[in-house]
């Protein structure tokens, strides 16, 4: 029995013994607040169900998910009010509302309703991000009222949701490499395959040169056919991403979130250029990404969807380095395969690296230094003073507003 | 019976128990909703809190009174219109005085003490002959508009504040209290007539008190997610009626044994929300509703013809003098508040009616789907004790085994199989759970190779597939 349910009863004891029924009418109501109450706090948050469906699990930054939020409550006492606080990560923007401070120190998606007996309330939300990263939604607080609205019971429900924002990307241009013929770059039209490696037909699509078209199998099977080779293993492509943005040690540097961020927005482009051109890519870095390893590595490849693990892998990687450059250069030496072009995307100075990407030349890869830093013409040159072939790339605009990746020799 | 078969937002009546469609409430409502009478029902809390406050001071007033032995001048409806100039006062003037409001309000209660002392009729005849400072010496209770100027000052800005009616309730409860025991001490006649001004006074200051309470609890909660009170009738009605039933109860109780007393007053709010939780719908609601109506309405008049006890209807504000009788004495007066507050259920009852039919909207223009939802009727099941288990034999196919199954897991919500959930996605979904490994998917998989393939399955298959059952019987916890 609470105090005040201890005070109300005395209340009315007194009263009638005293024999004034003013006091017993005040004891009386006082014990009908403290009954209400708890009888809400015992049954208040039975049969409510509360649900989060996010319509994706990853997005691109700018764009939003879909979340739609359902309470019911399955019993027959109406609530009085019902109170959702989603706990949120930080930098999760929820378009409807402004996040309010959870109890756990990050913001909280709060959401009130009153429900009646059985009553289903299904509200729609659009979740984004101020940036790419990993965000958390959960656990949330459910805290109930009872008939006379005061806070009956607070309850912790552990339904959790993650979803991924990935670095938005721009369009590139100046960026395309030359087809050479035996060289280490990919073509667009791949006359870089290896013509001597025969791997089937595929159905002919608009725009195949005629000279791939299988005029036997064609007139086998009555539809126009094309050719399809093996690629050549020198067009795979290894983004190697320097996420330091200064010289120093890897873990005493100030976060620049923007220029990181510039940083991420390059990568992501020319991924997706690497995508668009059908290249077998892969990315390496040295940051977090929740997992154990201090290296991000998307081994290189061609298949469906590698432009999504790549992207993925960037949306999850952290802003600062987890391990100096040199350690990343010397993991990529063991993973890559000769042939290689080993594309860094670097925002500093890359020529301390050079001594490294010449072990890496040596063992059959071509390095190409991508500069995109505040001075990435001055890095370029360096670069290329060094014996590198380097090329200097910008957004233009700020990454959230950029519209393309301008490069330049 | 399925519970309250609730209006929705904008989808009308809604038979007990019948799918009601969903509403949705879209920006496009929210000009429409905004009504005046919507306006009007934002000022109910504030009348309530205002009610509530002159009662309080309504019983200040008599306590000084009957200690002066007068008859106090003003009453709950006086003193709620100096409440109420107040409240207008800080609107008004508090803004344009600036820094000099607490000049000016320490004026204007100055001035509601002065028209509350001069309202009697004999402080202004001694004013005029015999001087201010023996004057004063009449109908000090007037004074107390001064307070109720005052405490209209504290509700100057809407929503009212939930801390300050929470304030004023908790430092009531015991004020009250305290004076009403003080009152008890003076001798007759004025000791009738406070204890009769202050039974009243305490009933309104209790019901409006809470009442209002609740409302500005509720829409402070609800403040920036897009709500407020008048989203949930049915909360409203219940709590109406809930105060309203408990104080009808109470005053009558007041008067006999403190057991008895204890046992009425806290059985009221446990058997309402009881007979929320066996069924608060519309049918039911009317009926009890017509029923006490008509039993009190009958008695009250007999009470009414019968009884040779006056009260006057100016006791009940507490104005002017009147012969009064002590509550209790005669019996009419529980009686008579008995019969005006279940009309007063009777009222809100139906205004909950009217009021489901309104909402307001999220400002927000949040899309939001209303519905009442009964489910699949898992929650209304016919008491198990009522149905007779009948003895199944016992499966001797894996298509039977399977079937079996499921009617022994049926009773458990964790591990049943879902409407919407295939054989197979039922089995992975339990897979990862210690009670059924693998065993499910493979019976899983001989019932559908049995019942849908057309396959027939060896007799060694057969007889694991009843093993199967047999274990998964036991795993999943399911009793034979």
């Amino acid at each position: 029995m609470s105090g005040r349910a201890l005070a109300a009863v005395l209340l009315v004891l007194a009263g009638a013994f005293v024999g004034a029924p003013i006091v017993v009418v005040l004891g009386l109501v006082v014990l009908l607040l403290e009954t209400i109450r708890a009888v809400w706090t015992r049954y208040g948050l039975q049969g409510v169900t509360y649900r989060r469906t996010l319509a994706s699990d990853r997005t691109t930054w700018g764009e939003e998910i879909p979340m739609t939020i359902e309470v019911w409550n399955r019993k027959r006492l109406p609530l009085a009010w019902l109170r959702a606080d989603d706990d949120a990560s930080f930098g999760v923007v929820v378009r409807e509302r402004d996040l309010v401070d959870s109890s756990r120190g990050s913001g909280a998606l709060r959401n009130v309703w009153t429900l009646a007996p059985f009553e289903r309330v299904t509200r729609r939300f659009h979740v984004g991000a101020e940036r790419r990263g990993v965000y958390d939604l959960g656990p949330v607080d459910l805290s109930v009222g009872d008939l006379f609205a005061r806070q009956a019971l607070v309850e912790e429900r552990d339904v959790r949701a993650r979803f991924i924002v990935r670095p938005r990307t721009v369009g590139t241009t100046g960026i395309e490499r030359p087809d050479q013929w035996g060289g280490v770059e990919r073509s667009k039209a791949g006359l870089t395959e290896d013509p001597s490696r025969f791997a089937g037909v595929r159905p002919y699509t608009p725009g195949d040169p005629l000279r791939r078209v299988h005029h036997r199998a064609s007139a086998r099977v009555g539809a126009p056919v094309t050719k399809r080779f093996e690629p050549s293993r020198d067009r795979e492509v290894l983004i190697v991403l320097d996420v330091q943005i200064a010289h120093g040690p890897a873990w005493d540097l100030a976060v620049e979130t923007d220029e990181i961020e510039d940083l991420y927005v390059v990568a992501a482009s020319v991924a997706r250029a690497l995508a668009t051109e059908r290249a077998a890519f892969g990315i390496a870095a040295a940051g977090f990404t929740g997992a154990e390893s201090r290296f991000a590595h998307v081994p290189v490849s061609s298949a469906g969807g590698q432009a999504e693990r790549v992207l993925d892998m960037l949306a999850r990687l952290s802003a600062h380095p987890s391990a100096p450059f040199e350690r990343l250069l010397g993991l990529v030496r063991r993973v890559a395969r000769p042939g290689t072009t080993i594309l860094v995307v670097t925002a500093r100075d890359a020529t301390p690296f050079a001594g490294w990407f010449r072990r890496l030349e040596r063992a059959g890869c071509r390095v190409v230094v991508l500069a995109c830093g505040r001075e990435a013409t001055v890095d370029a040159a360096r670069a290329r003073s060094a014996g590198f072939v380097a090329r200097a790339a910008r957004l233009n605009g700020p990454w959230q507003t950029a519209t393309a990746l301008e490069a330049a020799s | 019976m399925t519970g309250g078969g609730r209006d929705t937002a904008e989808s009308g009546q809604a038979p007990s128990g019948a799918p009601v469609p969903p509403s949705t409430t879209t920006p496009a409502a929210t000009a429409r909703a905004r009504s005046t009478v919507g306006r009007l029902l934002d000022l109910v809390p504030l009348v309530l809190a205002i009610v509530a406050e002159a009662a309080w001071i309504a019983v200040a007033g008599g306590l000084i009174a009957e200690y002066t032995l007068q008859e106090p001048h003003l009453g709950i409806g006086a003193l709620a219109l100096f409440v109420l100039a107040g409240v207008v006062a800080a609107r008004v003037l508090a803004p344009a005085a600036g820094d000099r409001w607490p000049s000016v309000a320490l004026l204007l209660v100055a001035i509601g003490g002065l028209i509350g002392w001069l309202s009697a009729p004999a402080a202004r005849t001694a004013l005029a002959s015999v001087g201010v400072v023996p004057a004063l010496g009449v109908n000090p209770a007037g004074w107390v508009a001064g307070i109720a100027v005052l405490r209209g000052f504290t509700h100057s800005k809407l929503p009212i504040s939930a801390g300050t009616l929470a304030t004023v309730f908790a430092v009531g409860v015991p004020s009250l209290a305290i004076a009403a025991l003080a009152g008890g001490m003076i001798a007759e006649p004025h000791r009738a007539r406070f204890l009769a001004d202050a039974t009243v006074a305490v009933i309104v200051f209790a019901g409006c008190s809470v009442v209002a309470l609740a409302i500005a609890r509720l829409t402070a909660v609800g403040a920036g997610s897009g709500f407020d009170w008048r989203r949930n009738p049915t909360w409203v009605a219940l709590l109406v009626v809930l105060v309203l039933t408990t104080l009808a109860v109470a005053v009558p109780a007041s008067d006999l044994s403190p057991v008895f007393a204890l046992a009425a007053g806290s059985a009221v709010g446990p058997l309402l929300v009881v007979g929320l939780v066996l069924g608060f719908n519309r049918g039911t609601v009317r009926t009890v509703a017509l029923a006490v109506a008509g039993v009190v309405l009958v008695i009250g008049l007999f009470r009414l013809l019968g009884s040779r006890g006056v009260i006057t209807t100016e006791s009940l504000g507490g104005g002017a003098a009147g012969s009064a009788a002590p509550p209790g004495s005669g019996g009419l007066g529980p009686v008579g508040l008995l019969v005006i507050v279940v009309a007063a259920m009777i009222v809100v009852l139906v205004l909950a009616r009217l009021w489901s039919r309104r909402t307001t909207p999220d400002p927000s223009g949040l899309v939001e789907i209303r519905s009442i939802d009964h489910g699949d009727g898992s929650t209304n099941r016919p008491a198990r004790r009522l149905r007779r288990r009948r003895a199944l034999p016992e499966p001797v196919t894996a298509e039977e085994a399977y079937i079996r199954l499921l009617a022994d897991i049926d009773r458990r919500p964790d591990v049943r199989r879902d409407a919407t959930e295939t054989p197979a996605a039922h089995a992975a979904r339990l897979r990862g759970t210690p009670a059924a490994d693998l065993s499910l998917d493979l019976l899983a998989a001989d019932y559908a190779l049995a019942r849908f393939g057309g396959v027939d399955l060896s007799p060694a298959e057969e007889r694991r597939a009843l093993e199967r059952w047999r274990r998964l019987r036991r795993s999943l916890g399911a009793r034979a």
